[in-house]
């Protein structure tokens, strides 16, 4: 074995037999102190006597302070014994073993004994030289000089008050203006100060429930210690935007019996640095004692994200797999993060969002916020209390435990995804509740309660209908659709609102103000015709969707309109279903070719757009194409299509296969497939085409009576059963047909039903 | 090369460390000596000089003490306008009473004083008033009689320290037969308050024999006013 291979450590004290060599500084240390206090004392005598020569003076300070030649001689007895030490293992094992003699003596007093008796000890030292200082200053012994010097203090009391005012004004000042600065963004409420109950949240009754069981917690707070747990300490209400986080919370203030500490989303976006540190330490130092005198508190923090975090690389290698974080990386629909396993799921977010680039930091109120905000739901637990952390200290007794405060933190945001990782991890915010789109029973209760506040004839069954075609609606689109409805009841000379009232507020809140502007003729008829065929298309084959309205009034950004709804509250999506999604899509094309011999309009092109996507991830990410590999991993990882564009095999059939290729040959077969299915139903298409014309803007329950030719609640659709009728909008189409060709107005104006 | 420069450089710094070291000590030990000279000062007033070590001092208690005994009528208003005074003399015998009195001491004698002015003497202060400290020298020049005595000066210039300024005036004159060479330094504060007053004296025999001593001991008073 070679002495390389040979790993020795460094020898412990214990393993010596001489002591460990002293280094050249530590030798000398002392030397040179001393020599540095002679020196200094040689020149103060030579500053003291202008005539005295430098001999003189060295021979003067060494005749009247002999005790630094004194220690200078302890110092060498001291080098010269570690010196025998280092030499001599018989001398230095004597030492060692009176050392332990002597540490076994000391070691017989307690450790908490002998810090005292040091203490007593030191502050003696102290006190023997201090007055020896103030001997050798006032000329006098060192005991009565002792009892001089508080004299001069005191004495010397109004400019040492000057100075500390210099000095306290400049530091006042700055507390002055960070204490303005620091005021305001936080309101708190005291129990009786809000009004609002959770009876007056509707639809989030399954939140409700979890928030109330959390209140009870922090007002029965024994229930839970007694078993030896502990009082949840934060909750998240996280979810989309209008669906009742901040009236939960307010709901939270009116139930509670502990004030309610609101805090704004801006309190902690300072211009100065520190002082959103400042911020969150006053607001938990007013948490802590309202939690003390009221025995618990409530804080909000209102759209939470405002905090801001650190990036998606302070939280360290493996990330959370909760709903909230990782949906937008697995999708909404199965949840990938939930049954990989953690490395594999890990690799996942790693690699959407640090290759991806979206480790985005940043937010918040300025450095430190965040951190200090992090320290205060969970940090030390200090000691509080001058009598307690000072006196009792002082006295040698032990400070007592800090009390338990009893403080819920509930934060709401719509954006889980940008709070820091730290901050939502157990201990700091315990739950998390996501405050969803309410469910259909949440959203007719919510339609009784708004609709209970106006006069209203709607029947108990059109507001369970209401309550289906709205399915996103939350409480705050309920509340303004309802208000809508008022204004143009009383618009309409009525007090009451009645349904039409209501599907025209809500035609206006989905669509917005039509531009009034009004087609020419041929225009009007090819609009009508275009989405008439997405309509009729949406009827025959699109089951898992409800048209919800269809309009040929012109928008901001569209000429018409077929808005589709979902029936029931459903989270998975078939491929047959976009199927026909791809259909209702393409069934513009289809119809503007069919019945404009072959022409079509740039109209199509959001269409084929939308159904170019939807074949794109079919065939490419959702595994209802040909192939079944992801096209997204395959493009990341650069491994290119299946079948296509790689190596030196690629032939004209493999490219034939690529991607886009595939996805043509798919849409080119829905898009034969809409055309059948258009042909098939001509007249359905123009009589739809007709009512649009005539009513501009129908509800899908009138659009749904034209096609199947039966009475709707605003339209008729049996008279277009009627042939004679279908003759008419037949020639009417003919002409139009012929104006369109000719730009020119049809010769037959629009049939009108009698 | 790096390596060896740092060696180089510890070595440096060990070597002035020790130096330092070494030499702090031999000073420390070679200084357990007695002081060269005596020196003597009043610090509160800002008053020094030094004289040789075997010289003896009259301590200022002394001198007190028989000056309050025997002074008479305005000597005793004087006298306690006296803030310091030091006396040092070769001779282990010498009395205050020699201090004071006007003979020739056999053996060099150094007296030094300092003593505030009162409302009078401030109005009345010159260089001539300084000069005429110990006998009227100026009278003696300016306006000799039959009385007057032999005399003569040595030398007479204006002296200009820190905290004063006066005359120092080294002159013999003959008393009773004996002739007497006086070198005297009288110096007035800066703020007129106070006069300091240095002579070393004896028989000019005896000044003439220890006359670079005796210069050296009067160089050596020093005034840089009252703290």
């Amino acid at each position: 074995m070679s002495e390389v291979d040979i790993v020795t450590s460094r020898k412990r004290d214990s393993d010596r037999r001489t002591r460990i060599h002293l280094s050249f500084f530590d030798r000398t240390k002392f030397f040179l102190l001393f020599g540095l206090v002679f020196l200094i004392l040689v020149w103060s005598n030579l500053a003291d006597n202008p005539i005295l020569s430098v001999s003189d003076s060295v021979k003067e300070v060494s005749s009247s302070k002999s005790w630094i030649l004194a220690l200078v001689v302890i110092e060498v007895l001291r080098q010269i014994h570690f010196g025998l030490a280092e030499i001599l293992a018989p001398y230095h094992g004597a030492w060692q073993k009176y050392f332990s003699f002597m540490d076994r003596q000391i070691h017989r007093l307690s450790d908490w004994s002998r810090f005292r008796l040091s203490r007593v000890i030191k502050w003696l030292l102290v006190l023997v030289l201090v007055s020896v200082v103030l001997g050798a200053v006032y000329k006098e012994t060192p005991i009565r000089a002792l009892f001089l010097a508080p004299k001069a203090f005191i004495s010397a009391l109004p400019m040492l008050g000057q100075l500390l005012f210099a000095v306290f004004f400049v530091i006042i000042q700055f507390g002055a203006i960070f204490w303005f600065l620091s005021r305001g963004g936080v309101d708190t409420y005291f129990p009786d100060d809000i009004r609002t109950r959770f009876t007056d949240v509707w639809g989030q009754d399954h939140v409700l429930n979890r928030i109330r069981e959390n209140l009870l917690f922090l007002e029965k707070p024994e229930e839970i210690e007694k078993h030896g747990g502990y009082v949840p300490g934060g909750l998240l209400l996280w979810g989309p935007p209008g669906t009742g986080k901040t009236l939960m919370a307010e709901s939270m203030a009116g139930e509670t019996g502990k004030p309610f500490v609101f805090v704004d989303p801006g309190a902690f976006t300072n211009m100065f640095m520190g002082v959103g540190v400042l911020k969150v330490k006053g607001l938990f130092r007013k948490l802590r004692k309202l939690a003390l005198r009221y025995g618990g508190v409530v804080v909000f923090f209102d759209e939470a994200d405002s905090l801001g975090n650190r990036g998606i690389i302070s939280s360290g290698g493996q990330q959370r797999f909760d709903a909230s974080s990782t949906a937008g990386i697995f999708g909404d629909a199965c949840h990938g993060g939930a049954y990989l396993s953690a490395a594999s799921a890990s690799a996942l977010v790693h690699e959407k969002f640090v290759m991806g680039g979206a480790a985005g930091a940043g937010g918040g109120g300025g450095t430190g916020t965040l951190q200090a905000l992090l320290t205060e739901l969970s940090g030390l637990k200090k000691p509080r209390g001058f009598f307690n952390r000072i006196v009792r200290r002082t006295l040698g007794m032990r400070p007592k435990n800090p009390p338990k405060y009893r403080i819920l933190v509930v934060m709401a945001t719509n954006m889980p995804e940008a709070l820091d990782e730290a901050l939502l991890r157990p201990g700091r915010i315990d739950r998390m509740y996501r405050v969803g789109y309410p469910s259909k029973a949440g959203r007719v209760r919510t339609y009784e309660g708004y609709l209970a506040k106006v006069s209203h004839s709607l029947t108990a069954d059109e507001i369970d209908k209401l309550a289906t075609i709205t399915p996103y609606a939350t409480g705050a689109t309920i509340k303004d659709t309802i208000n809508e409805a008022l204004i143009i009841a009383i618009r309409n000379g009525r007090q009451s609102i009645e349904w039409q009232d209501v599907v025209k507020a809500k035609q206006q809140k989905e669509l917005g103000p039509s531009e009034d502007v009004e087609y020419i003729e041929r225009e009007r008829h090819a609009v009508a015709v275009h989405e008439a065929c997405h309509a009729v298309m949406a009827h025959r084959v699109r089951q898992h969707m409800a048209i919800d309205l269809a309009t040929i009034e012109k928008g901001s950004d569209y000429l018409g309109m077929v808005a589709s709804i979902p029936p029931d509250d459903q989270f998975t999506r078939w491929r047959t279903e976009y199927e026909s999604d791809i259909l209702v899509s393409l069934a513009s094309l289809a119809g503007e070719r069919m019945f404009f011999d072959g022409d079509n309009s740039s109209g199509v092109s959001g269409d084929l757009e939308s159904a170019t996507t939807i074949a794109s991830l079919m065939e490419g990410h959702w595994g209802m194409g040909s192939t079944i590999s992801s096209h997204a991993s395959n493009r990341r990882f650069e491994v290119g299509a299946p079948g296509g564009g790689k190596g030196k095999d690629d032939t004209a059939k493999q490219i034939r296969h690529a991607l886009s290729d595939r996805i043509e040959d798919n849409l080119t077969g829905l898009l034969a497939k809409a055309q059948e299915i258009l042909i098939a139903n001509r007249k359905e298409v123009l009589s739809l085409a007709h009512a649009l014309e005539t009513h501009k803007t129908m509800s899908g329950e009138d659009v749904a009576a034209v096609i199947d030719g039966v009475k709707g609640s605003l339209v008729d659709g049996r008279p277009y059963l009627e042939s004679e009728l279908q003759l008419r909008i037949e020639k009417y189409h003919e002409a139009s047909l012929v104006a369109h060709r000719n730009h020119r107005t049809p010769d037959i104006a629009l049939p009108v039903i009698a | 090369m790096a390596l060896r420069r740092e060696f180089r450089e510890n070595l440096l710094v060990k070597k002035s460390l020790s130096l330092f070291v070494a030499s702090l000590l031999t000073i420390t030990l070679s200084a357990c000596g007695v002081q060269s000279q005596i020196y003597s000062s009043s610090k509160r007033e800002g008053v020094y000089y030094s004289v040789p070590k075997d010289w003896n001092t009259i301590s200022e208690a002394k001198l007190n003490a028989y000056e309050i005994k025997n002074a008479k009528g305005s000597a005793v208003d004087r006298q306690a306008l006296v803030k310091w005074q030091s006396a040092f003399s070769t001779d282990k015998k010498t009395t205050p009473s020699e201090i004071f009195a006007i003979g020739a001491p056999e053996k060099p004698l150094a007296f030094a004083r300092v003593r505030s002015l009162s409302i009078d003497e401030l109005n009345a202060v010159s260089y001539n008033v300084l000069r005429d400290v110990i006998v009227p020298l100026s009278e003696w020049v300016n306006s000799p009689t039959a009385d007057t005595p032999v005399y003569s000066i040595e030398s007479d210039q204006e002296v200009v320290e820190k905290g004063a300024r006066g005359v120092r005036t080294i002159f013999s004159f003959t008393h009773l037969g004996v002739s007497q060479t006086i070198d005297q330094t009288a110096m007035l504060s800066n703020d007129h308050s106070t006069m300091y007053l240095f002579i070393i004296r004896c028989t000019s025999a005896c000044y003439a024999k220890n006359k670079k001593i005796m210069t050296q001991i009067s160089n050596s008073f020093t005034v840089r006013g009252a703290k």
